[in-house]
């Protein structure tokens, strides 16, 4: 069963205006940051959501947890439309979502002991009777997350980086949460600690049971957390589907560009290495480029892809994808001709 | 490729550099010999707090007043080591151009492009006129791949990516022998980031350009260098060839680092990591430093500090690899 799901999710913020455009009544522009989106992630597995900054990743993380307000779209949570839902009873469903972010020192209070940072959902949530039994469920929780105990009475600053995010994972868990977002929750970190708490995050999900939205820039990390991986690209999904897919066989031109761009360490892979690196950048998501998105700075492109928006549609080996190249050939060549 | 000729264009000599801190001196570049030769590109790799900076800074001599500089580092044949603040500024730029890793926090956001290319050009070049100096920019401009007439805007008007071409322009500009780059790409996302190490590449070659790539990241250095340089706390403990490191490395730190790095293959899901981390440099362990997380430590490895070895073309600081220990 399906634990989240989202349904043609946008999410438009508006631009801010001049007092002259005001005047002059220029209208209102968009960054369509998320524009329509659907995906689902069933209960246990782990989503990954891969793409360049910009494409809208992070905002589509927060709008599963309505940290932002979703522009259209609905939003299902175990079985229950959350999009409307209140703060209160959002208050409550808090404890079962939860997020890791990536820079723990911005998401940790300076002025705020470890313990009680940890600590300070329990007491939200009136999770333990007593102080002593809350205290108590922290340094279980510290000591799982591979942290002394006696870290309960330090301040954020006076731990490492890893240290701290091992915190924030800790605090994040310790509501035994059944869904957690983590956006880059690993990209400030060294490798080695990265694999360390990587390693963490594997482990906890099988104790746990978690279901995870794994947010990242980083494609080689999906390939131990993530079941399904979906690319985006200007607030769309240009593909989605397992590792194998993404890696072995890329299909989307994107998806292509973005998988031959990581950096090869092996000296003769990287010689015999075909790159398909795109020129340009990522175009304004204000004016996003009519028809695909992509068509601008793909190699492949054909008139087609200048009108019409490629829909995501089932590839027959069951990854989903957004591109004229692989949609019904007929009508390509009708165009073509 | 190991170039062993060719004229040398820095060469440090059991370099340290000890910066302060409230209480202590942190022993951050504790005596490593490193020798640079035209158009060669050395990749400086190792996790964070190796002191892989640390160096690069110190060639620029870019670190506080009250930072203590040991040993020799030859830019060209001058050491500047004991050079002040106002010699150095005649090196920074003309003979070594350094490239930051935040093109943002690097570049005064309210200054337009046209204006830091002047400052630069007319500090090594005081009777350069403004026009002058904007014809070079839109030449240089145009090499890294930006609109010459981008040079009236500001630097925050620039994507990332672009901000950092306007930086390894702004570095080009005086066509510096060495060029230090530190994590270049590090901010920036993976295609703007192969666009970047491709324009890098092409550059140093039309230059001949040497250039020093500090990094954390080992797919880029092996993109780019010709030799490697493995930095652990303070130290350089391994240095070869490229294909020497990726294919026979010899340190034990090396090895777990390599191993350490997410593969692309999918069958293979077993993650590899170094336990523990790096020891605090106020006050280093006075064995190996290596010691407390290496798989193979011998009793030695705690009592003293191994030797540079010369050995495959490369050298290597380790006991595993001494004469009169106990070979692997």
């Amino acid at each position: 069963m399906s634990l989240v799901r989202l349904q043609d999710i946008r999410k438009y913020f508006p631009v801010k205006r001049s007092i002259g455009e005001v005047l002059l009544r220029t209208p209102q522009s968009f960054v369509k940051a998320v524009d329509g989106i659907s995906f689902e992630i069933e209960a246990g597995e782990t989503f990954g959501l891969v793409g360049e900054s910009g494409s809208g990743k992070t905002t589509t993380g927060r709008i599963v947890l309505r940290l932002i307000e979703p522009t259209e779209g609905t939003i299902e949570f175990d079985g229950r439309d959350i999009t409307k839902l209140g703060s209160d009873e959002m208050r409550k469903l808090r404890k079962d979502m939860q997020i890791i972010f990536q820079d723990p020192m911005a998401a940790l209070n300076p002025y705020m002991k470890i313990g009680d940072a940890i600590k300070h959902g329990l007491d939200i949530h009136n999770i333990g009777n007593t102080q002593s039994e809350r205290k108590k469920l922290v340094c279980e929780m510290l000591e799982r997350v591979n942290l002394q105990a006696d870290l309960y009475d330090r301040y954020p600053h006076e731990l490492s980086g890893g240290q701290r995010q091992r915190i924030v994972i800790a605090r994040a868990l310790i509501l035994r949460p059944k869904f957690v977002v983590a956006d880059e929750a690993l990209a400030m970190l060294d490798v080695s600690v990265r694999s360390q708490l990587l390693q963490l995050l594997i482990e906890l999900k099988k104790e746990m049971n978690l279901t995870f939205l794994f947010i990242t820039h980083d494609l080689a990390t999906t390939k131990y957390m993530c079941n399904k991986i979906g690319v985006m690209y200007l607030g769309k999904f240009v593909e989605i589907g397992t590792y194998q897919h993404i890696y072995e066989s890329p299909m989307h031109p994107y998806t292509k560009a973005l998988i031959s761009a990581i950096p090869e360490p092996d000296p003769k892979i990287m010689e015999s290495k075909k790159r398909l690196i795109p020129e340009g950048e990522v175009p304004n998501p204000i004016n996003p480029p009519s028809g695909c998105h992509f068509h601008p700075r793909c190699p492949y492109v054909m008139d087609i892809c200048k009108n019409v928006e490629p829909p995501l549609v089932k590839s027959p080996d069951g990854r989903l994808i957004a591109c004229h190249l692989y949609t019904e050939k007929s009508a390509v060549q009708q165009q073509g001709s | 490729m190991t170039k062993n000729e060719g004229e040398v264009v820095l060469k440090a000599e059991n370099l340290k550099i000890h910066y302060k801190t409230k209480k202590s001196y942190v022993k951050a570049v504790d005596g490593i010999d490193l020798t640079l030769r035209k158009g060669e590109t050395i990749g400086i790799v190792g996790e964070s707090g190796c002191g892989k900076s640390t160096f690069g800074q110190g060639i620029l001599k870019l670190l506080p007043q009250k930072t203590k500089y040991y040993g020799k580092l030859l830019v060209r044949d001058v050491d500047v080591t004991p050079l002040r603040e106002n010699d150095m500024r005649k090196v920074r730029g003309k003979v070594v151009g350094m490239i930051f890793q935040d093109p943002m926090t690097s570049l005064n956001p309210i200054t337009k492009v046209e204006k830091l290319f002047y400052e630069t050009l007319k500090e090594h070049n005081p009777g350069i006129s403004f026009n002058e100096s904007r014809e070079v920019t839109a030449q240089i401009l145009q090499k890294v791949g930006i609109e010459p007439r981008r040079m009236r805007e500001y630097p925050f008007q620039f994507s990332g990516g672009m901000r950092q071409r306007v930086m390894i322009a702004l570095a080009l500009v005086l066509n510096p022998d060495i060029i230090v780059a530190d994590e270049p790409t590090t901010s920036l996302d993976v295609i703007v980031q192969a666009q970047i190490l491709n324009l890098l590449d092409e550059l140093r070659q039309s230059y001949n350009a040497s250039i020093i790539l500090i990094t954390h990241d080992l797919g880029v250095v092996a993109e780019m260098a010709d030799r490697i340089a493995v930095m652990y706390a303070g130290h350089i403990v391994e240095q070869n060839g490229k294909e020497k490191i990726y294919y026979e490395p010899k340190h034990p730190y090396t090895k777990l680092l390599l191993k350490s790095i997410p593969n692309t293959n999918p069958k293979d899901l077993e993650l590899t990591f170094i336990p523990g981390s790096p020891p605090s440099l106020v006050n280093p362990p006075i064995g190996c430093r290596f010691a407390s997380r290496c798989p193979y430590k011998m009793s030695i490895c705690d009592e003293k500090e191994p030797a540079v070895v010369e050995i495959d073309g490369g050298m290597v600081k380790c006991w595993l690899y001494t004469q009169g220990s106990d070979k692997q």
